[in-house]
């Protein structure tokens, strides 16, 4: 039986080391790769309401109003009416909306310990983070 | 993952088929069996008797391919994750055109998640190519094994052993016999 010679080893493990590295390339470019980081939104953060005031002149009536540093963002005001359940947690229910810096909020019936709650949404139709406040 | 385990298969005969004609030793051994010793990492040293290297090949190519198979069912969950993150963050962006009102919370949430989601995916995808690379390693070292070694035929050298062996010699002289025997150290 015929034995491998010195230059037949050579030429024959320098074509295992060769379609060794062609194989490992082209296995892992075989295994397609997960897409990269979509691009970022680019929206601005909405800005929030400043001095927010519930007066309660009347039992079911409530009197809403407030502030904003650069109202030229804002599209709209959102109002909304926040209750504690009884898992403790709040809950918020949307009231209406409105791009005026005031609200009156009238309820169908009594809410005890009812609260306010309003945000902004800009002109990118973002919504901001609520700023809450109970009746004075 | 079918498309890389075909690719796998196919080198590996193209390999073979390329690396057999210039290996006598593995020609006289007969192709269709040089093909399944290939094929199967340590079915070739155990012909040969080297039964050490074949648990060695044999188990490494086990490890390797259940591995490979372990991560890539990982890395798949892993960017299912982060397509499905993905997709609702672009959601936000037709949603937002078409006018919609997204929270700005909701935004920074997916946000998040789509960047954890991102760097699992990232992680599993180099676990998973180094088992790729351990599968590779396994069935090149079977492969220039099963080319550059011999059968284990169980004979000793004599060159190897000569030295240490005691020799007995008769030696026999007509007025005198002599039985010789030489110790190595």
């Amino acid at each position: 039986m015929r034995k491998l010679t010195g230059k037949n080893t050579h030429q024959l493990l320098a074509r295992i080391v060769a379609i060794g590295i062609l194989l490992s390339a082209w296995s892992v470019s075989g295994c397609k790769k997960h897409g990269d980081l979509p691009a970022p939104l680019g929206v601005s953060v909405p800005p929030t309401v400043t001095n927010l005031v519930v007066n309660n002149p009347q039992a079911l009536d409530y009197d809403i109003s407030w502030d904003i540093a650069d109202p030229s963002v804002v599209r709209m005001y959102r109002v909304y009416a926040v209750v504690r359940g009884l898992n403790g947690r709040d809950s918020a229910e949307l009231a209406d909306s409105t791009t005026s810096t005031s609200f009156l909020a009238t309820l169908a019936i009594p809410i005890a310990g009812v609260r306010f709650g309003v945000t902004v949404v800009t002109l990118e139709n973002v919504e901001g983070a609520m700023v809450v406040a109970a009746p004075q | 993952m079918k498309s890389v385990i075909s690719r796998y298969v196919l080198v590996i005969v193209i390999a073979a088929g390329i690396t057999v004609p210039a290996a006598p030793v593995a020609q006289a051994r007969g192709g269709l069996n040089f093909a399944f010793n290939v094929l199967v990492p340590g079915r070739g040293q155990a012909q040969r008797g080297r039964y050490t290297r074949a648990a060695i090949l044999g188990g490494g190519a086990v490890a390797a391919w259940a591995g490979l198979m372990v991560t890539q069912i990982d890395y798949n969950r892993a960017v299912d994750e982060f397509n499905a993150a993905s997709t609702t963050y672009n959601g936000y962006r037709n949603r937002l055109s078409a006018g919609e009102i997204v929270a700005q919370m909701d935004i920074d949430d997916t946000w998040t998640e789509v960047n954890r989601s991102f760097q699992s995916a990232d992680h599993r995808y180099t676990v998973r190519n180094l088992f790729i690379g351990g599968v590779v390693l396994v069935y090149a070292l079977n492969f220039v094994d099963l080319l550059t070694s011999e059968t284990q035929t169980g004979e000793l050298d004599a060159a190897r052993v000569a030295p240490h062996a005691p020799s007995w010699r008769v030696n026999l002289t007509p007025d005198r016999f002599a039985l010789e025997k030489t110790f190595h150290f």
